[in-house]
Parts: structure tokens; sequence; C-alpha cells
């Protein structure tokens, strides 16, 4: 069996690309300018991809303020509103209050910017032998930073969230190449998250990884900062998904193979790469972490990072990829 | 220094602590940094950029000013510097494009001697106020927003913090100060982590005889609502503007003073002195004036300078709206209080 080095979520933007922004907004250069950073950036950033042999991989999401902006911002009966803080860490999104239907607006950018991602990506790779993931919000945790003001109901955001907003976006980035939507829900982990809702969100998730399937787009489902265990019973639902196990969680009662054996979780990806800390990984444990996942059943299986690289300044991002890299070649280059 | 008696006026305006830097400081810094200016001219342009804020925070009103932390680039990064034991990767993204520079522990912490005093004395013999505030990051903070690549826990760093930062406010508490502000934005976003974190800021304020706040921002206040008595401070100084002062009953039964923030920071509308005077209205339905003071919901930093002032102004012309209807009461002044309880 195969183990897979996958970069999950966002890059680090570099201080060259930060400035970039900051020019930008205070009109020091030009949209041109700007798009030629941007493309230098992402380009640098597959050349230590494929020099580091991560070949599953998003386009480290460097135009994206956040999970989930730009996104909200180019939905109708939104308005994009003050900083929430995301879970327990000193990192803040602009939270979307709905004050009408939700409707993903025709000029939102997302597809265009796969599209040029991809480009780059077969630039670097030479052919096919990459999988660029698009990473997206999930329903439940865009419904648990909404502001609601306008659906009667929890069930009805989020139901707005996924047929108004992301099945329609979803069905446009497959139109454009897209083979994996990569679905981040830290909600669904989150012991804030009322166990109530795990019963909705699941089945809400279990609805989109249908539709994404019906396109014939493969799907993740991310979680991280909370247990996986919380989510038990209810995993059945969305295990056709590659599922994605934070194992640096505190107070985790299951090691993540007992999640696997547990479950009968089949597709796993396991965040080795913590985000949240500078220490880099150690080959050992990176070994006998994924052979227990293998040994419990699981019969696809990625390492990569347990959250968005957000968290971690650059150079130190950059160290962990191609640890990352380098590690599962060492390990399972010849499986 | 013994603890005095001040009167103030009744509402107390204060600020968080940040204020923008004036365009020339940022100038001075870009080229400190890119070697054009000598670092011996640094310690006068800092000055001069305090007194410029210090001038401002005047002419808008301001009771209680601070120095606007001129001398600080980041809350943490600033104590980092200052404490041995940190080292410094690279900038780490807080919110869209703004950036810290996170600072990682990788040996034991040491106190190198005093971080603030000196920005504490020269605040003192610029400001005309007899009270003003200064500005520490809590242990919890710190710790929260650093790797930690030495200790066993963020508890036990969070400790050794503590003992730094008691150090530190005893080293101000010496030096004079009345009103030391321990800025904890994390504190509650570990609820699991909120019993001994408690107990950091506590030992972090053990043997302290001067008044002591505690601020706290963006977060989930019904996670701190257990700890009111607990904690041993005399102040919440809290963000409420940015929520559209929803959740005020979460301050229902709180036993101290609230520095209640009234304008939000992130916005570069300017709020109206109705607005500011309607939303103290309806936190004194919790609140008693007596222990009440008013103050932005945290740091002005990232505003440019205009909007900062002219929200100051805004929320000083709005607390005298409030001011006028309570003298109509006879209450016109309280003292400043370090007790660990209000009234």
């Amino acid at each position: 069996m195969s183990v897979k080095a996958s970069f999950n979520g966002s890059y680090p933007r570099t201080a060259g690309l930060a400035r970039l922004y900051s020019r930008l907004h205070s009109g020091r250069i030009g949209v041109d300018a700007f798009e030629k950073g941007v493309r230098a950036q992402t380009l640098r950033l597959f050349k230590l991809f494929k020099a580091s042999g991560v070949t599953v991989f998003t386009d480290g999401m460097l135009r994206w303020d956040d999970i989930l902006n730009p996104l909200t911002g180019f939905v109708d009966g939104v308005r994009v509103n003050g900083l929430v803080r995301f879970y327990d860490n000193n990192f803040f999104v602009r939270a979307p209050v709905v004050e009408g239907e939700l409707r993903l607006r025709s000029d939102n950018p997302v597809p265009k910017w796969f599209e040029a991602a991809f480009s780059l990506a077969e630039e670097v790779f030479g052919g096919p032998e990459f999988t660029l993931k698009q990473p997206l919000p999930g329903p439940l945790t865009l419904a648990e930073f909404s502001v609601n003001k306008y659906y009667k109901g929890y069930w009805s955001l989020v139901e707005g969230w996924r047929e108004g907003v992301l099945e329609p976006l979803i069905r446009e980035l497959v139109g454009r190449g897209l083979k994996v939507v990569e679905i981040h829900e830290p909600a669904l982990t989150w012991p804030g998250t009322s166990k109530a809702k795990l019963d909705g969100a699941t089945a809400e998730l279990g609805k989109l990884i249908r539709f994404c399937r019906d396109l014939g787009a493969d799907v993740w489902v991310l979680t991280y900062f909370g247990y996986l265990g919380r989510v038990g019973k209810y995993l059945s639902r969305i295990n056709e998904a590659v599922i994605g196990i934070d194992p640096h969680v505190k107070g985790a009662r299951k090691a993540p193979h007992r999640l696997v054996k547990d479950y009968g979780l089949r597709r796993v990806m396991l965040g080795y790469v913590d985000a949240r800390n500078t220490k880099l990984e150690e080959g050992k444990r990176f070994r006998s972490a994924v052979k227990a996942l293998i040994r419990a059943g699981a019969e696809e299986v990625y390492v990569g990072n347990n959250a968005p690289m957000d968290f971690l300044p650059e150079p130190v991002a950059a160290r962990k990829v191609k640890r990352l890299g380098r590690l599962t070649s060492q390990y399972f280059g010849g499986e | 220094m013994t603890w005095r008696e001040v009167r103030l006026p009744v509402l107390p305006t204060t600020v968080i602590g940040s204020y923008p830097r004036p365009k020339w400081l940022r100038e001075f810094i870009k080229g400190l940094k890119a070697g054009r200016y000598k670092e011996k001219h640094a310690r006068e342009a800092f000055d001069d950029a305090v007194v410029a804020v210090v001038r401002d925070h005047e002419v808008a009103g301001i009771d209680i000013p601070s120095d606007g932390e001129m001398r600080r680039d980041e809350m943490v990064e600033f104590f980092a510097e200052r404490i041995e034991g940190f080292k410094f990767y690279g900038p780490v993204r807080v919110w869209g494009n703004h950036y810290f520079r996170k600072p990682a522990v990788v040996k034991p912490l040491k106190y190198k001697g005093p971080m603030v005093v000196d920005e504490f004395l020269f605040l003192k013999s610029v400001a005309k106020a007899e009270v003003v505030k200064v500005t520490i990051t809590g242990p919890y903070t710190i710790a929260d927003w650093s790797f930690n690549e030495y200790y066993e826990s963020k508890e036990e760093l969070a400790f050794e913090l503590a003992k730094i930062i008691n150090r530190e406010i005893k080293a101000l508490e010496e030096a004079g100060a009345l009103y030391v502000q321990v800025d904890e934005p994390a504190l509650t976003t570990h609820p699991d982590e909120m019993e001994w974190a408690v107990q950091a800021i506590n030992k972090a304020v053990e043997g302290v005889n001067i008044k002591v706040g505690l601020h706290v921002c963006y977060s989930n206040y019904r996670v701190l609502k257990p700890y009111y008595d607990e904690l041993r401070v005399s102040q919440f100084a809290l963000e409420f503007a940015n929520r559209g002062f929803r959740d005020l009953a979460v301050i229902k039964g709180l036993n101290k003073e609230l520095g209640f923030g009234v304008i939000d920071v992130h916005n570069r509308r300017v709020e109206t002195p109705e607005e500011v005077a309607k939303a103290i209205r309806k936190v004194m339905r919790y609140v008693e004036p007596e222990c009440l003071y008013i103050n932005p919901d945290c740091g002005l930093k990232l505003l440019p300078r205009d909007v900062a002032r002219a929200k100051l102004k805004a929320m000083v012309e709005g607390t005298k709206i409030v001011r006028k209807s309570l003298a109509k009461k006879g209450l016109e002044e309280i003292v400043l209080r370090k007790d660990l309880t209000c009234p």
C-alpha cells in the first residue's frame, strides 16, 4: 500500500507576498504587478513540494485571508463583519453576517484561481503526477461562524451554505478540472460544538460528499484542534471521504489507529506534522504511527499537516514540508 | 512608594494601551532598521512620539492616558525580546495581512531586568494626569502565543513567566506606578486551561499593592465568568463594541470594576457621542457607575491616527453626556481603587 505525503490547507504567506498585499491595498502597485508576484510565490511553493516529494497538495491558499475569506465576500446575502477568534488560536477571521438568502456570486474568483494554480503545477511537475486539491470551508464550520439574521432555523442556515454556496462552487470547480475537494470542518471536532449538532452536521456532510462523488470528485474531510472520537458513531456517514485526524489534540482518549479500528475508517490523512509548533517532527514516531494505522485497517493513508500552516513562520513551514516529504519517502517510499 | 488616594471624574475615560505610531516615527523605524539612523537617536524619537500621543489623549480629554506603546512593535514580541530564553523564527499571521513575530521558547527563561519601568517614568514625566496606565502582557498570553520547544507543558511555561511578570510589576510599583493593566487576550481560548491560567495570573500579581486591571478581548466571556471572584485584580477591561454590545448580561454579578469597551478598534467608522452614551446607559443596568471606566475595545494602533483621535474624542464626548445625568444625582467623582471588589 502506498503512503503519500499531503500538504493541506494554507501555507504561510512569505514576507515578500505580505508586502505585495500591503502595496496592492495602499495603491502602490497595480493588479498586474500583484498577479505577477502571486504567480511567482505559487511557483516557488510548488517547486518546494516537488523537491520535497509532496505530490498531493493545495495551492497554499496564498490568496485567502483565512478559511472563510474572501469566499464569503462573494456570496449574496452576506455582509462580512468584525473579527472573531479562530478557535483557540491567536488568529482571527472575519465572520459572515447572513442577512439574506445565501447564493454564490458569479464573480467569485475561486475557480479562476484554481485553474491558474493547476497550470502552474503542471508547469512545475511537467505532467499529471500530482493532485491539486481545493480547500473549502465545510457547511458546519461556515454556519458556526455565521451571525444568522435571515434563516429561521440553524439547519436551514447549514443547508443554505451547502446548497447555495458550496455545491455551485464545487460544480464550477469540477468543470475546470478539480478532482479532489478538501473540506475543512474544525467545527465538527471542536469541544464547543454540541453533540446534538454532530448528527445533523454529518448528515449534511454526507449529502455534500455524495454530491461531489456524483460529479466525479473525491472528498477529504479535515478535522483539527479537537478529538475525532467525539464524532464516533456518526463517522460511518462520511467515511467514504478521506478523513483527517489531528493526533496533536489534547485529551484524545484514543490514538489515531484506535479510531481507525473502532470506527471502520478506511481512508485517512494523519496530521502528523504539527502546524502549531515550531519543533520538527521525529522520524521514528512517524513510522510507527503510520504503521499502526495500516495494521488497524486503513486502506489508503496520507500523512500531512494537521491544520492550516498559517500558524507557523514561513521558514519553519518550509522545513516541515521538507521533513514531511523526506520522512514519507524514507519510510514508505517503496511500499 | 505608598498608595495614595486619587480622585477621578465618574466614568473615568482611559485607553487600553496601544495607539497609532505617528507617520514620521514609522519612517524613522524603517530607517533605523535599514541603518540610516543610529541607535542613539532612537530614544529621542520614541520619547517625542510619546509626547505626541499623550498630547492626543489629553486633547481628546482622556483622564488616564498611556504612552500608546510607542516603543513596542507587538505585545508579546516586546517582552520576549527582553526575557532570556526566547528565539524568533519569523512573522506569523494574526488576521488578514497582519503579522507578528511569534517567539519560540528554546531554553530556560530568565528575568534580565526591568522591561517597561523606563516607559512608565517617561510617560509620568510628560503627562499632566496624576494617574497613567502601564500595560504589561500577562503570563498566560505570552505562553499561549509562543511556541514551546523547551518546557514540559504550557502550564510550566506560564508559571515561569508569571514569576518574571511579577518582578516587573513590583518594579513598576517601586517606581511609583499606580495603575498597571495586565493584558490577557488569550485567557479564555482554552477553557480547559482556565483553572491554572487564573492561578498563573494571580501569581503574576501576588504581593502587588497598586491598582491592577485585567484586559481580555475578542473572547468568550462566559468562560471568564466563573472566575470573576478568583482573579485577584480590581478591574476587568472588556471589549463590547465589536460584538455590537451583545452578551452584556455576562457581566451580571461582576463584583469588580468594569473597563467598558465602547469603541470598535477594527472599524474606521467613528462612533457618535450619542452611540457611546447609549452603550454606557445600557451597561449601567448591570454595573454601578462608581465601578465603571470607559475605554475602547482594545488598542487603537491599527487605525489611522486621525481616526483614532476622533474615536477617542467621541468616546469622551459620549461619556460627558452620561456624566451630566449622573451629576444631577450628585455623582461626579470617584476614587482610584485597588480593591479586589467594587462597590
